[in-house]
C-alpha cells in the first residue's frame, strides 16, 4: 500500500471517528450546522458527478432537490401519510422530475444543457410559488416532524452523517464503474465516445438521473432537517450554491464538494455573526479559487502533497501518486488527477502482484 | 464470392449549394484493403463521416455487414462493427493509455451500463484493452495519461482504440498524418500487420504509402469518383495523374 493511500486512508478514518464523536464535543448549534453542511454536501456531490465528472454544468439541481422535499412535506402535512410513505412519496417525486429533467436535456450539451437546467430549475421555482394549495406558496409547508427514532438534534445528525456516507460511498464506486468511464469520455469527446458505440444521450439521461436520485435524498434530509419547505429551496441560488461548493471544494473528486459545503455552510452561518459583508468576503474567496486554484481546496492540497513528501525526504516523492500521474494524483484519488483511477490491470499487472 | 463488408450506393451529400459527395458508389468486400484517395476538397473526410454516421447522405444506400444503416446513427453502427480513426488526433485526452482503450472495449458490450460495478472487475475489457494496446506497440505506456504520449503515440493510440472496439471494418482518416517520415515507417508497418479479417477501408494523402498499403483504390475530385481498381491501375491512370499534377 503507497503512503498516498494510507494517508487518504487515515484521513477517511479519522474524518469518520471525529463525525462519531462531535456530538459528544460540540454544542448543539454546530451540530445543526454539521448536520446542514453534510447535506448541502451530498446535494454538491449529486452536482459533482454531472458537472464535475461529465462536463455537463447543471444550474437546475434545485428543483429535483425541493420536488423531493415537497413531496415529503405534502404527504405529512396535507395526506397525512407516516413518515415510511412520505419518503416514499419524496423519492418518487424526486426520481419522476429527475427523469422528466433528463429527457429535456439529454439531446444538450454545453451551454445548451446549461440553459435547459437552468430552465427547469425556474419551471419548479415558478410552480413552487403558484401551486399554493400544495406547496403552501410563500408560506411554505410547516410541521414536518421528523421519525420518532431520529426527532433529537444529535440522533438526526447520526442519521444524515450515515446516509451522506452510504451515498458518498456508492458515488464513489460509480465513479470507478464503466458509467463512470463513460462519463469521464463523454465530458472528453461526446463524438467520439458515440463511434464507440455509446448512445451518449442514454447515457447522459442514465447519468442525470443517478445524479437526481442523490439530489432527491438530499431533498428529503433537507426538509426532515428544517421540518419546514418553502419556494427558497428551489431557486437558482440553492443550484448556484451547490455548484460553488462543489467548484470551491474541487470538482470531479466527490470530497471536494463535501468540504466545500462545510466551508460555504460554516461562512454563511459563522462568518455573518462577525463580518456584515460577508457575502463579499465568500465572493471574494470563489474569485480567487476560480483564479487561482483551478482544482478547488482539494486541487490545492493534492499539488502541496508531493511537496509535502519531498520536504520530509520521502522516496516516494516525485511519484508516490501513481507512475505517470499528473500533479493532482495524491489526495483526492478520483477521477481526472489519476492516470489510471479505474484501476484497469494487465496480465502483467496480475503476474506480477502474484 | 466474399461476403461484403461495406457497400455505398449512389451515396450523395449536399450542404446547401454544396454538393460535398456526388453519387459514390463502392462495394469492399470482407478482408479487403481498400483506399479513398485524392486532393484536398475532394470530399473523402464528408464520405468517411457519412459511412460513420456522423453526416447523413441527401441520397444514395449505405449498407454494412448486410443491414442497411444509411439512417442509423453512428452508435448503431458501431454496435454493427463498424470502427474509425480520425485525421486530426480524436483520443479522450483527461483520460489515460488503457482507459481510452477501456473505454471503447466496452462500448459494445452491455458492461457500459453498469454503474455499481468496479471496472477493474470487466476481465474481458482489460483482456481486450491489453490485446489492443500490444498491437500497436504501446502496452509499456499503459498508465501514461495521453497528453504525455507523442504525436506518433498518439496516432498509434488512435488505432488501438479503434481496434479494441472489436470492429469488422475500419476505417482510417489520414493515419500518417502529421508523422515524420520514420513515424509513417512504423505506421506503415503497423497496419500491414493488422489482421487480414479486419476489412480496412482507408483515406491517405500520400498517394505512395496509400497505394502500396492497399488492393483497390477509388481516387475522387470534387465529391466525384473519378476513377477505380487497383494500385497499379489507379497509378496509370490519366484523370488521377491531372487530378495529381493540378492540385500540386
Amino acid at each position: 500500500m503507497s503512503l498516498t493511500t494510507k494517508v487518504k486512508l487515515g484521513l477517511l478514518a479519522t474524518g469518520i471517528a471525529a463525525g462519531v464523536a462531535l456530538p459528544y464535543l460540540t454544542s448543539p448549534f454546530i451540530i445543526g450546522i454539521v448536520t446542514l453542511a453534510l447535506v448541502f454536501g451530498l446535494f454538491a456531490m449529486s452536482i459533482d458527478v454531472l458537472a464535475g465528472f461529465g462536463g455537463l454544468v447543471t444550474v437546475g439541481q434545485a428543483g429535483i432537490f425541493a420536488v423531493a422535499a415537497y413531496g415529503v412535506g405534502y404527504t405529512a402535512t396535507h395526506l397525512d401519510g407516516g413518515h415510511v410513505l412520505q419518503v416514499a412519496v419524496g423519492l418518487a417525486a424526486g426520481i419522476a422530475i429527475s427523469v422528466i429533467f433528463a429527457i429535456m436535456a439529454m439531446r444538450t450539451s454545453g451551454v445548451y444543457f446549461l440553459m435547459v437546467t437552468l430552465a427547469q430549475g425556474m419551471i419548479v421555482w415558478g410552480l413552487a410559488y403558484r401551486l399554493a394549495p400544495i406547496t403552501g406558496a410563500e408560506n411554505g409547508l410547516r410541521g414536518i416532524l421528523r421519525p420518532p427514532a431520529v426527532s433529537a438534534y444529535w440522533t438526526y445528525y447520526y442519521l444524515v452523517l450515515a446516509i451522506v456516507a452510504l451515498a458518498g460511498g456508492l458515488l464513489w464506486i460509480v465513479t470507478r464503474s464503466p458509467v463512470g468511464l463513460a462519463l469521464r469520455g463523454l465530458r472528453d469527446g461526446e463524438d467520439r465516445l458515440r463511434m464507440l458505440g455509446y448512445n451518449t444521450a442514454f447515457h447522459k439521461a442514465y447519468v442525470f438521473v443517478l445524479s437526481g436520485l442523490f439530489a432527491t435524498i438530499a431533498g428529503i434530509l433537507y426538509v426532515y432537517l428544517n421540518q419546514f419547505i418553502s419556494p427558497a429551496a428551489s431557486e437558482f441560488a440553492t443550484s448556484g450554491h451547490g455548484l460553488l461548493m462543489a467548484i470551491l471544494g474541487g470538482t470531479g473528486t466527490l470530497v471536494g464538494p463535501l468540504i466545500g459545503a462545510f466551508v460555504i455552510v460554516f461562512a454563511e452561518n459563522m462568518l455573518s455573526t462577525y463580518v456584515e459583508r460577508w457575502t463579499t468576503l465568500l465572493g471574494a474567496v470563489f474569485v480567487i479559487t476560480i483564479l487561482f486554484a483551478r482544482g478547488g481546496l482539494v486541487g490545492m492540497l493534492s499539488q502541496a502533497w508531493p511537496r509535502v513528501l519531498a520536504r520530509f525526504g520521502h522516496p516516494a516523492a516525485s511519484g508516490d501518486a501513481g507512475a505517470g500521474s499528473p500533479p493532482g494524483a495524491a489526495l483526492d484519488g478520483t477521477a481526472h488527477a489519476t492516470s489510471n483511477p479505474h484501476g484497469i490491470t494487465t496480465e502483467d499487472d496480475q503476474r506480477s502482484s502474484r | 464470392m466474399t461476403p461484403t463488408a461495406l457497400h455505398l450506393d449512389a451515396v450523395t451529400v449536399r450542404f446547401a449549394a454544396l454538393t460535398a459527395v456526388d453519387r459514390v458508389s463502392m462495394t469492399v468486400r470482407r478482408g479487403e484493403r481498400w483506399a479513398v484517395i485524392g486532393p484536398n476538397g475532394a470530399g473523402k473526410t464528408t464520405l468517411f463521416r457519412t459511412i460513420s454516421g456522423e453526416v447523413l447522405p441527401s441520397s444514395g444506400r449505405i449498407t454494412l455487414l448486410d443491414h442497411d444503416v444509411t439512417r442509423k446513427p453512428a452508435y448503431r453502427r458501431a454496435h454493427r462493427g463498424l470502427g474509425r480513426t480520425y485525421q486530426i488526433t480524436n483520443l479522450f485526452s483527461e483520460l489515460s493509455v488503457v482507459e481510452n482503450v477501456a473505454i471503447a472495449a466496452l462500448g459494445r458490450t452491455r458492461s457500459r451500463f453498469r454503474s455499481w460495478w468496479p471496472l477493474r472487475m470487466e476481465r474481458d475489457v482489460s483482456r481486450r484493452a491489453r490485446e489492443a494496446l500490444e498491437q500497436v506497440h504501446l502496452a509499456h505506456r499503459h498508465d501514461t495519461p495521453v497528453a504525455e504520449l507523442s504525436h506518433g503515440e498518439q496516432r498509434h493510440l488512435e488505432i488501438a482504440v479503434a481496434l479494441a472496439a472489436d470492429p469488422a471494418v475500419l476505417l482510417l482518416d489520414e493515419p500518417a498524418a502529421g508523422l515524420s517520415s520514420s513515424e509513417r515507417m512504423l505506421m506503415r508497418r503497423l497496419i500491414t500487420e493488422l489482421p487480414r479479417e479486419l476489412t480496412v477501408v482507408l483515406i491517405e494523402h500520400d498517394m505512395n504509402l496509400a497505394l502500396e498499403l492497399v488492393e483497390h483504390v477509388v481516387c475522387m475530385d470534387n465529391g466525384e469518383t473519378i476513377a477505380t481498381g487497383s494500385p497499379d491501375e489507379i497509378r496509370a491512370n490519366e484523370r488521377v495523374q491531372a487530378v495529381y499534377l493540378k492540385s500540386d
